[in-house]
């Protein structure tokens, strides 16, 4: 269910409990004047409803929510494909999966602010399949090029893929009421952040069906097997893992618009630095014949030998495997970090509130990924992720 | 009226992950139909007139032949003039060829054999297996009629035809017994195709090669190349389909093709 759709829906259940919820206490009808000797006083207003009065020693709030991000920027291209001689890439998403947020706040007594814990966790495992067997329509866009494709043209008929993407996000802030009026409260934060991503990547190119002139009798021993020449897949794997920690600073808002609702919204910036690492690795193959395994058949002498060729020059030839890898680690690198919200809250019990809002959570330059360039240079990409969907939560407070 | 702000709540909280859960999407349709695969030999062969020898045992003869003497004599058709020396032209042969027919079931990357509706293996040339070229294709079954010839004495000619070197009855001339043509085993007058059953998506791999001309009956004319081609045909459901690769062999010695097809 797309995140468009489930806004409508939250905005649809605000728009039908709001107006309930006006006609909530009927108003009071103003008694006919009489001429008595004296008025009763009015009764005192009612209390807007508040959280449970701090403890000696404080209080504690215990928050817990459930989110079902989208994860954006952080598509992984894996192949090229053709359809009807229009190119376009094949690109490795992800699912939208539940997530869970939790936030531990620790309030100082005599109201002297808090102390907030707050932990995120991502993790995105996908994987990708594209047969067309017998057409070779698929670019192998990711790998090294040398020896790519069974024709040498860098050109499969079918790719798999699996793409794990994970992110962490850990803050510890002071935070303190920086102001309370009737119509809003702002609180602000500051403190520490740990940032961490990895990303794997694997892909497989295939050649599942090249139709190469059959190794079967009479041109190969009886005991031969008839896929013995099956072109061996080329394969991808990338990885990159980043982790750092530095400071971060946050501004939350309430809106209070009725007793006990309120609009929230709230915004976190986090600076961090860190270290990489990344890895990056090709394997492909090529054909050579036994006595010169150095050599690489070109597709037409390969395909001379199989359809032509003697019982021993068939024999002879054989698959070599070439492998073209690169690794790295960088130097310290600075990556940043967003969380925006808004949503709405309903305190539903003394201490007990029920929240929903749209998050969107962004990560800048978390790790890179590096790739060898025939030539010998290096292609870096530096790697971005976020993550936006809407929140639903409870806190506790006691 | 009492405060149902809670309730609203968590009734908006439920229908929310509701949502969350729900999943329209519709599963595959698997469709299954019966793939029929059929191989073919030609060759440029030479043509023969053929005729059944009776005999007039009457005595005296009446010009009414009445015994078949069982023989049958053939020559070669007389060549148009003007025209080439001899008369040739491509026919069907029976030729014994080796195959392997598998399939790639959708969704994977990995071949299997396929085994036919009957229960026949579908391949010839697995490791150890015995007999490769036990496949034949059929006889060349073309053979128009031809006026009779003129009698000689009390021998007649009659029931003539114009048969290839494929045609059996030119083989039985000749003495030359080349077996029953047959599929993997399944014999053609049986079931002229090898079907087995395919689903949507899945693709069908062919590999056939000929036998060597030194392994085969010595009916054909090696003088000149008579450029033996193997081929494959393939059908879905009874129709007939264009196979990706190729699904012809060259005239080459024991040449053979890898030809495959997808099944929409």
């Amino acid at each position: 269910m797309s995140v468009k759709t489930s806004w409508l829906a939250l905005l649809c259940g605000i728009a039908l409990a709001l107006p309930v919820a006006a006609q909530d206490e009927p108003v009071p009808q103003a008694p006919p004047p009489e001429e008595t000797p004296a008025a009763p006083a009015p009764a005192p207003a009612k209390p807007r409803a508040s959280d449970p009065e701090l403890h000696r020693w404080g209080g504690w709030t215990v928050s817990v929510a459930g989110w079902n991000p989208t994860l954006v920027g952080a598509e992984e291209e894996v192949a090229l494909t053709s359809t009807a001689g229009v190119g376009h890439p094949l690109f490795q998403d992800s699912d939208a999966r539940i997530r869970e947020t939790l936030r531990l706040v620790y309030h100082l007594p005599k109201d002297n602010g808090s102390i907030v814990g707050q932990y995120d966790g991502m993790y995105n495992d996908d994987s990708l399949q594209y047969f067309s067997p017998g057409q070779f329509q698929v670019v192998e866009s990711r790998a090294f090029p040398q020896f790519l494709g069974v024709f040498d043209n860098g050109t499969a008929d079918g790719v798999e893929s699996q793409a794990l993407r994970r992110s962490r996000d850990f803050r510890l802030e002071y935070q303190r009421k920086a102001f309370d009026s009737k119509w809003a409260r702002g609180t602000w934060g500051a403190g520490y952040r740990e940032v961490s991503h990895q990303r794997t990547l694997g892909i497989t190119y295939f050649a599942i069906v090249p139709n190469l002139p059959p190794t079967i009798r009479p041109v190969v021993e009886g005991n031969t097997d008839p896929l013995r020449l099956a072109p061996l897949p080329d394969g991808v794997t990338q990885e990159a893992k980043f982790t750092g920690h530095g400071l971060g600073a946050s501004f939350e808002v309430e809106f209070p618009v009725h007793r006990i609702v309120s609009i929230v919204s709230g915004l976190s910036v986090g600076l961090v630095r860190g270290k990489s690492t990344n890895a990056f690795s090709t394997t492909s193959s090529y054909y050579a014949q036994s006595n010169t395994p150095n050599t690489p058949l070109t597709f037409d002498e390969l395909t001379a030998i199989l359809s032509n060729g003697t019982i021993t020059e068939i024999a002879s030839v054989d698959q070599q495997v070439v492998v073209a890898a690169l690794s790295t680690t960088s130097q310290s690198q600075f990556a940043e970090s967003y969380d925006i919200y808004v949503g709405v809250q309903v305190l539903a019990y003394k201490g007990v509130r029920v929240f929903a809002t749209v998050r969107d959570l962004s990560y800048r330059n978390v790790g890179e990924y590096v790739v060898p360039r025939p030539d010998g240079s290096t292609e870096t990409t530096s790697l971005d992720a976020g993550y936006e969907g809407y929140t639903v939560g409870v806190s506790w407070r006691f | 009226m009492r405060n149902a702000w809670p309730t609203y709540a968590v009734v908006l909280v439920a229908a929310v992950l509701v949502a969350v859960g729900c999943d329209s999407t519709q599963p595959d349709r698997i469709q299954s139909r019966t793939a029929s695969v059929s191989l073919r030999t030609t060759a440029k062969v030479d043509l023969y007139d053929c005729f059944e020898v009776w005999q007039d045992t009457s005595n005296p003869q009446d010009g009414v032949p009445d015994v078949n003497t069982g023989f049958v004599t053939c020559e070669p058709t007389p060549p148009p003039i003007p025209g080439p020396p001899v008369v040739k032209a491509i026919r069907s042969i029976p030729w014994r060829y080796s195959l392997r027919i598998s399939v790639i079931r959708k969704g994977t990357t990995t071949e299997e054999v396929v085994v036919s509706e009957s229960g026949l293996f579908g391949s010839s040339v697995e490791p150890g297996d015995p007999n490769p070229f036990i496949s034949m294709t059929e006889f060349d079954p073309t053979s128009p009629a031809l006026p009779d010839r003129p009698h000689a004495d009390d021998i007649y000619f009659l029931n003539g035809k114009t048969v290839s070197l494929g045609n059996p009855t030119y083989l039985t001339f000749a003495g030359i017994d080349v077996g029953t043509p047959n599929i993997l085993s399944q014999p053609l007058t049986v079931a002229p195709t090898f079907d087995f059953t395919v689903n949507t998506g899945d693709t069908i791999v062919i590999r056939a090669r000929k036998q060597p001309f030194v392994d085969a009956p010595p009916f054909l004319h090696f003088d000149q190349d008579p450029e033996v081609t193997l081929e494959a045909a393939l059908a879905i459901g009874g129709t007939p389909v264009v196979m990706a690769g190729t699904s012809v062999s060259s005239i080459d010695d024991a040449s053979g093709f890898s030809s495959s097809f997808t099944v929409p």
